[in-house]
């Protein structure tokens, strides 16, 4: 996002740069360290230009003092806001929520103008910070490379694999699913062993396919040739693959706390978004594959409902740089 | 192609391959919508045809369904339009009014007309007679178009016929300025050639000249380096032939100072021999000496012992005497008593002689041994104890003399009260002893205050008037001052001092500084000096000494203090500490200032350095100090002067 960001500025005809640290995010103290390194930093002038406008796009970084600074929040620091949890939480981690809570209390309230990623980022925002911001939505990488052909019979689920993604509940679906549809899973991650292990044990090595990293061109012509996408990530801050799978007019099965995601899939129009249960994801599955006339329309009608939403780097620019 | 049996790996092998093969050529059925150049709400009909032929198929998709043309649609309308089986709003109307166009919603005006009227001509027979009705209407507008056209297509024609013939012209004129340029990259090979044949000759010539300068250095270093070696060759030989003949005279200093050796043991034991005799002879003497020593010493002891029981018998009869002298007592008693006393005196005396004699013998004696160390400390000693019975000998003789005053009359308090006073001088006797031991001899004392007598020089008045030293102590100020001619008095608390220096027949009483300044007139004295009195007092005290001085003093009188200089390191650490009633260190800043801040002017202060047989005055300035050894190298006592107004 911080690239196309960045080229569409450069197409705009600004001059741009991007600032950034390396990010630990374990210790705690580094994650202090890091924080605290940000909070001193003036951005007004550097090494003798003045630097007119300053986008700040997630923590630590939004920490960062300027005059002019706009605020298009991408991330803040999760684990001590909606992942947090009380019980398991350490006590450096407990430390590292009050510190953290009292400078985005301070600090982000101090931006004049304040944009957010998705509806779910600025929800969040407000829940725990208090703040109000505008939702700005952008497009994904290279928008133009995806298209539309024939389908085959498979649900394609691209993402890294992760605990937070939860591929899981497509692979525990696929138990249940009666129509011979298949599904193809895309990425890699620390929870690779536990998928394959969970496939070996369900016997769905015939059914569920984990083909690890994939190309550029594989990914679009996998979206292109797919029946549907398959996106059940927990509370996604934005959710790409949505947009992606639209872009190629394809319809997406999501859950209900999904987050992102439910900005862009509306139940019965362009996908469905369901409990997580595996029957009744599996029970959408096989409805798919029985219609297919109706999942081209659903696909179809995510791509109008793509462009309805304006999802521009114009727009961004626009807004942004004004 | 039935999807349903694949498998899943196949389906993952089919879509990889496809999508190497993939890159731009893809297109969806559903083509890109972007936003038009100038998308508006509206547009008219004279807008949208404005264009031709693609442009306008491409433009009125975008226009109106807001997206690119699909190849279907696009070939289709075109074929539509280049046939003239459709005109351009017919084709207008079918986009605007189909699905896609109606949900896009742009405002044509009076294209919905036309579009309902097409539909009409779809209608059979009814609708065929209806298309050439409108047509024999839209007949004289279709004539004016058409002649518009025309003229449109014959302006376009001519403007491509001008385009082309600048064209044209613009294509000869590069042709001429390429063969220009030829021409000239010709001319600039042969020039490049030419150069180049010239870079070589220069090239040639110059290697040539650097090998004959090669060859000439090679030449001259070699008649250089042959001239070296030969030098060389030449050197060595003379060093050899020195070095021979510095051998033979080493070998021959060698001899000799084997030779010198041997003497010189043969004389180192005949030395050692005296010397060892000579040892022998000596601590016979010595022996000697120690066992006279002994003997005085435990005369001595004796001398102490008794001295004791006298004291002791002396204060017994002091208080007994005292008591008595309260009580009342008889004639006869005294008398008894003044007995015994006197033989104790004559005692006194009758050893006194003795002591004296037997020192003189020994003073004799150890002369001509020649050991004057041990000399020098039983001297010492000696006079100690001349002192001691010397003050002794002044109490008995002063209590026999109130003693005999009181015989015939009644004994008045007062004069206890001297005899009790006398309690005070025990100690003046010790001082002089201290004073012996600690500050030198007096004629060591003497040759340092010479240093003075420049500053007395300074002092106009000097000869006009009385100069008084306070504290004259030993009196080596008052001899010197005596020796230069002025007039000089001397005061001293201590009576032994006080009658050394009668002895000497200088002019000293025994009196309190204070007190005798406050005694004197104003305006009476030249010169008012203290050698190493004013660290004695305290501080209020030397303010009403330097007070009373102020008022005593003639115009143009001077004072003069010497003190102990704590700017040195051993004095201000430790010397100034040896005696007990110093009170504290005169720094020579803080006193100079008091002085002045008293009513003196022209105040100044000089260290003295002390050499072997001189004294000096010193400007402070002249010790820096810097490093650690500046503090030791100060002089050790400074003078301080003031004037009066």
């Amino acid at each position: 996002m911080t690239e196309g960001l960045r080229d569409a500025l450069l197409r705009a005809g600004h001059q741009v740069e991007i600032l950034t640290m390396p990010f630990k995010f374990f210790p705690e103290s580094e994650v202090l360290k890091a924080t605290e390194g940000w909070l001193k930093q003036d951005l007004n002038q550097f090494n003798g230009y003045t630097i007119d406008r300053l986008i700040s796009l997630q923590f630590p970084a939004f920490y960062a003092n300027h005059e002019n600074k706009t605020l298009w929040l991408m991330h803040q620091h999760r684990a001590v806001y909606e992942l947090y949890d009380e019980k398991n939480a350490s006590k450096d981690l407990k430390k590292l929520k009050n510190e953290i809570k009292k400078y985005d209390d301070k600090i982000l309230p101090s931006f004049k103008k304040r944009y957010a990623m998705s509806k779910t980022v600025a929800e969040r925002a407000k829940r725990y910070n208090g703040i109000d911001s505008v939702v700005l939505y952008h497009p994904p990488f290279n928008e133009e490379r995806f298209y539309n052909k024939e389908p085959f019979n498979y649900l394609f689920f691209p993402s890294r694999l992760e605990e937070l993604k939860r591929q899981y509940l497509l692979i525990e679906a696929m138990r249940y699913v009666k129509t011979p549809v298949k599904a193809i899973i895309a990425g890699e991650g620390g929870q690779k062993v536990r998928y394959q292990k969970m496939i070996e044990e369900y016997d769905l090595k015939e059914r569920v396919s984990l083909i690890g990293e994939i190309t550029e061109e594989e990914k679009y012509t996998l979206y292109a040739r797919s029946l549907g996408v398959f996106f059940t990530p927990y509370d996604e801050d934005y959710g790409y693959v949505t947009l992606e799978a639209m872009l190629s007019c394809k319809p997406v099965i999501t859950c209900k706390d999904s987050g992102g995601v439910l900005e862009f899939v509306e139940d019965g129009t362009n996908g469905f978004v369901l409990s997580n249960s595996p029957f009744e994801l599996a029970e959408k599955i096989d409805f798919l594959y029985e219609n297919r006339k109706k999942a081209k329309e659903m696909g179809r009608a995510g791509y109008e409902i793509y462009f309805q939403k304006n999802i521009s780097w114009d727009n961004v620019v626009s807004k942004l740089a004004d | 192609m039935t999807n349903k049996d694949l498998s899943i790996d196949e389906i993952i092998d089919i879509v990889k391959k496809e999508s190497k093969k993939s890159n731009e050529s893809q297109k969806s059925s559903i083509p890109k919508k972007t936003q038009p150049f100038s998308s508006k709400e509206s547009y008219t009909i004279e807008e949208l045809c404005a264009l031709h032929d693609r442009d306008f198929i491409k433009n009125a998709y975008l226009a109106l369904l807001k997206r690119e043309a699909d190849s279907e649609g696009f070939d289709k309308f075109l074929n539509d339009l280049r046939s003239g089986g459709k005109d351009k709003v017919q084709i207008l109307s079918e986009i605007r009014f189909s699905d896609e166009g109606k949900r896009n919603g742009v405002k044509v005006p009076s294209l919905k007309k036309v579009y309902l009227i097409n539909k009409l001509y779809k209608i059979p027979v009814l609708g065929y007679i209806l298309k050439w009705f409108v047509t024999l209407l839209k007949m004289p507008k279709l004539i004016l178009r058409m002649n518009e056209f025309e003229a449109y297509t014959n302006a376009r024609f001519l403007d491509f016929e001008e385009k082309n013939s600048r064209f044209l012209h613009a294509l000869e004129e590069t042709e001429a300025n390429i063969k220009n340029l030829y021409k000239k990259s010709e001319d600039y090979f042969g020039f490049k050639e030419f150069i180049q044949k010239e870079l070589e000759h220069s090239k040639r010539d110059y290697e040539n000249s650097i090998n004959g300068l090669k060859e000439e250095m090679n030449n001259n270093l070699q008649k250089n380096l042959n001239e070296i070696t030969t030098r060389q060759k030449f050197i060595d030989e003379k060093i050899n032939s020195v070095m021979r003949e510095n051998y033979e005279k080493i070998k021959y200093l060698e001899d000799t100072t084997i030779t010198l050796n041997e003497d010189y043991r043969g004389f180192k034991h005949f030395v050692e021999n005296k010397l060892k005799k000579l040892k022998e002879e000596s601590l016979q003497d010595f022996t000697e000496f120690q066992n006279f020593k002994d003997n005085i010493l435990t005369q001595q002891k004796d001398m102490r012992d008794n001295f004791y029981k006298v004291s002791e018998d002396y204060h017994g009869f002091k208080d007994y005497v005292s008591m008595k002298i309260e009580n009342g007592i008889p004639k006869e008693k005294f008398e008894h008593l003044e007995k015994e006393l006197f033989k104790k005196y004559e005692d006194y005396n009758g050893y006194k002689k003795y002591a004296q004699e037997k020192f003189d013998s020994l003073s004799y004696e150890i002369t001509t041994k020649s050991q004057k160390e041990e000399i020098k400390e039983l001297l010492k000693i000696i006079e100690e104890h001349k002192l001691y019975i010397l003050d002794n000998q002044k109490r008995v003789s002063f209590i026999l003399e109130e003693l005999r005053k009181r015989l015939p009359k009644k004994i008045e308090k007062d004069q206890i009260k001297n005899v009790l006073q006398e309690e005070d001088h025990l100690l003046d006797a010790m001082y002089v002893l201290f004073e012996d031991r600690f500050r030198g001899l007096r004629e060591d004392i003497k040759r340092r205050l010479r240093a003075y007598l420049p500053l007395l020089s300074k002092n106009k008045i000097l000869k006009e008037a009385l100069t008084v030293d306070l504290g004259c102590g030993r009196g080596e100020w008052l001899e010197l001052l005596k020796e230069e001619g002025y007039d000089a008095v001397g005061i001293d608390l201590n009576r032994v001092m006080v009658e050394e220096c009668k002895k000497r027949e200088l002019k000293v009483d025994f009196c309190d500084a204070l007190e005798y300044l406050k005694g004197l007139k104003d305006n009476s004295l030249s010169m008012i000096s203290g050698f190493h009195i004013i660290e004695h007092l305290d501080f209020e005290m030397f303010v009403k000494v330097l007070d009373e001085a102020v008022r005593v003093l003639k115009q143009g009188g001077m004072i003069l203090f010497e003190t102990p200089n704590p700017v040195n390191l051993e004095v201000g650490t430790s010397e100034f500490y040896i005696d007990p009633s110093h009170k504290n260190p005169l720094h020579p800043k803080s006193t100079a200032f008091l002085i002045e801040s008293r009513g003196f002017i022209d105040v100044g202060y000089y260290f003295i350095e002390h050499k072997e047989l001189k004294s000096t005055l010193k400007d402070p300035k002249e010790y820096p100090l810097k490093t650690f050894e500046d503090f030791m190298k100060v002089p050790k006592d400074y003078v301080l002067t003031g004037y009066k107004a």
